[in-house]
């Protein structure tokens, strides 16, 4: 028994255990991770099955990676950030239209018998990930391929390669970066330097991600009243533009909701609202931007989602301590 | 004719009063400017450990500043499209000038300083064309606007004159933007360059990317003692085609020279540097990724060496071999290999640039 005592008193456990870190691990990150490794090896598993894009269970499959991608999207700090897996995973938007070239390019140049795991990790990220297999799947360019073309090929390196990225991501959470986050401020941590260093690059994070979603999500497609874009609407080719939206709003809630459970009463009342908007846009592609009604509705969302942005500004920041930063935003 | 206040000052300037050097104020190892809580904006003088050795309030949100090469005295740059570029006296904190732009132009955000420190440069443009210029201020005229050349090209950013030369180096970022706005204009267009222009406004060599590089905004420069210029770039381009961000040129040296990290730490870097410093007595050189949330570091070979993983990190500047960093939380950090060695924090979200004195 004393030895037990001894045992356990030696164990290192972190001095100032913060809370709002245990539960951002416990109830976003861990089961975040957790789902998405699941959905990305049923993905691959999918693919080697059957790898044509008419195959139902592929296209459910990848509906679920897809689904389980918003889980963790809001970590925008440690694994998925740290080698630029994230653009690996979900590069997206493709501001440049390069996706449709980069994959034709990639289907051109290969030769039967030549797949090879490795050398696709060298590949531009526009043909790898979550992205590049919608358009493998639903773009009518991409989607006849058979099972013995390239475009094959493609689906099973490229689903390979994102259940291994997820594991990587998953690995370095488990083995590194979550003890990284629990010991912020201890001597020797070099990533986060005081306690309130880890508060401040979640609370950062679930800001980015509200503004990602105002800006990008949904400023895309709006465009201009002039010139609204319907064809830049994340999740256009899937038909699942209004169902992302739906489930980042959700998973932003569940990151604000992790950080700060009780209080943000203002915060908490923005989500429902916000979110209660999008569930009925009616708009599965946003292609309703197009047109007067359909376009003011989803910009009613972007307004009460850029109000709630401001509001969970001031109640988080103050019940947590910290403050947002501007260089990431607005450079120069 | 000679106004009044001119003529005091000038009384007051040829006095035999005790010149103020650095020291006075209370010898400042950086300047940064900085966002408080409320809000408001101000330049803060830092020691080399970070502490704050004054405070002046700024109008409006700040970008870099330019130190006098002598006296306690700096200038202080508003952020593009720059209404306002303030004197400064970090003795005493006291605002010595207001420099206006001339109609039709805008500061750009940087400036630099003749040989003899009587000479200010400021980075400005033609508001309604983008077309850059160059003004010229007279301190011992109580920075009177005395001149104006032109800049070699589009949206110059920093300028930075080259050591023991008059030569400055201009990074023309080649956007233009709208008047009186930050809308980019010609982004399918723009051709950046490096000028090295010498006070008369003549072009003393050019540097240019490639073309297929044309979408790369040259802004922010840093110079070795030997003069080798190192220059950080802004993709302006589909992300993942963002080349390299780090390029190194000499006056007359022919066609930069181009590096960046291995591939997944490139990336990271989201395509964007936004500032640069050269430390390690010019063996090393640093490049900061807000948007990457990370400071990668070259050797003067161009070969990578490490990178330092900082949320929303921006200023960078050498303090001999060390290398300290500014974020938008109030930290700034002193680095040593890679590793944070000591660190301040203070309420408030440093900005772009922390300049070495």
């Amino acid at each position: 028994m004393r030895l037990l005592i001894a045992a356990l008193c030696l164990l290192p456990l972190p001095l100032r255990a913060d809370p709002v870190i245990d539960r951002v691990l416990d109830e976003v990150v861990s089961p975040g991770l957790a789902v998405f490794t699941t959905a990305t090896g049923a993905l691959e598993a999918a693919a080697v099955a059957d790898c044509r894009a008419t195959s139902e269970d592929l296209r459910a499959a990848w509906a679920g990676a897809m689904d389980a991608w918003f889980g963790i999207a809001d970590l925008r700090f440690g694994p998925l950030e740290d080698g630029a897996q994230r653009q690996i995973i979900a590069y997206w938007p493709d501001n440049g239209g390069h996706r449709p070239k980069a994959l034709a390019r990639w289907l051109a140049g290969w030769q039967p018998g030549a797949e090879d795991a490795a050398a696709f990790r060298t590949q531009p990220v526009s043909v790898r990930g979550l992205y590049a297999m919608e358009s493998m799947l639903y773009d009518p360019r991409f989607n006849t391929y058979t099972k013995s073309d390239a475009g094959c090929a493609l689906v099973r390196l490229a689903t390979a390669d994102l259940s291994a990225t997820a594991h990587e991501v998953a690995t370095a959470w488990e083995e590194d970066f979550a003890t990284v986050l629990r010991t912020a401020g201890d001597a020797g941590n070099a990533r986060f330097l005081d306690a309130i260093e880890a508060r401040q690059a979640v609370f950062t994070a679930l800001l980015t991600s509200l503004q990602f979603d105002i800006v990008e999500r949904i400023g895309l497609p709006l465009g201009t009243v002039e010139t609204p874009r319907p064809t830049r609407a994340e999740g256009r080719l899937s038909g699942r533009s209004q169902r992302n939206l739906e489930l980042s709003l959700a998973a932003h809630e569940a990151l604000a909701r992790a950080l700060v459970p009780e209080g943000a009463t203002l915060t908490g009342e923005d989500f429902e609202r916000v979110r209660w908007m999008a569930a009925r846009l009616d708009d599965p592609d946003f292609s309703g931007v197009a047109d007067p009604t359909g376009r003011f509705r989803l910009e009613a969302v972007q307004t009460a989602l850029t109000l709630l942005r401001t509001v969970a500004n001031e109640e988080l920041s103050a019940a947590l301590g910290v403050t947002m930063g501007l260089n990431a935003l607005d450079g120069d | 004719m000679t106004s009044r206040r001119r003529f005091l000052g000038t009384v007051l300037a040829a006095a035999a009063l005790p010149r103020l050097g650095w020291a006075d104020a209370g010898s400042p190892a950086f300047l940064a400017a900085a966002q408080e809580p409320d809000g408001t904006h101000a330049l803060f003088g830092l020691t080399e450990e970070g502490a704050d050795l004054f405070r002046v309030p700024l109008p409006a949100r700040g970008h870099a500043a330019a130190a006098h090469p002598e006296a306690p005295e700096a200038v202080a740059f508003a952020r593009r499209p720059g209404t306002y570029a303030l004197v400064l006296n970090c003795a005493t904190g006291a605002v010595t000038a207001r420099l206006a732009a001339a109609p039709g132009r805008a500061f750009n955000g940087h400036g630099a300083f003749s040989m003899d420190g009587a000479v200010l440069y400021t980075s400005e443009v033609e508001a309604a064309t983008g077309e850059g210029r160059i003004a010229l201020w007279s301190r011992p005229d109580g920075y009177r606007l005395i001149g104006e050349i032109a800049s070699g090209g589009i949206g110059p950013h920093e300028i930075r004159r080259l050591p023991g030369s008059e030569v400055l180096a201009v990074a023309n970022g080649g956007i233009r933007t709208g008047p009186g706005d930050r809308d980019k204009l010609n982004l399918d267009t723009m051709a950046p360059n490096l000028t090295y222009l010498s006070p008369d406004g003549r072009v003393e060599d050019q540097a240019r990317l490639a073309p297929d590089l044309h979408r790369a905004s040259i802004r922010h420069l840093a110079i070795d003692a030997l003069g080798t210029v190192a220059f950080a770039m802004q993709w302006e381009g589909a992300e993942d085609q963002a080349p390299a961000l780090l390029g190194f040129h000499r006056l007359n040296g022919g066609a930069p020279r181009l590096a960046k990290a291995p591939d997944d730490l490139h990336r990271a870097m989201r395509g964007y540097a936004g500032s640069i410093a050269v430390f390690d007595a010019g063996r090393q050189v640093a490049i900061s990724s807000p948007k990457g949330g990370r400071v990668q570091v070259f050797g003067s070979d161009g070969r990578f060496a490490h990178e330092i993983l900082r949320a929303d990190v921006c200023g960078i500047a050498a303090a001999g071999a060390r290398l300290v960093m500014t974020d938008g939380f109030g930290a700034f950090v002193v680095t040593e290999g890679g590793r944070p060695v000591a660190h301040t924090r203070a309420p408030r979200a440093w900005d772009n640039h922390i300049v070495a004195l």
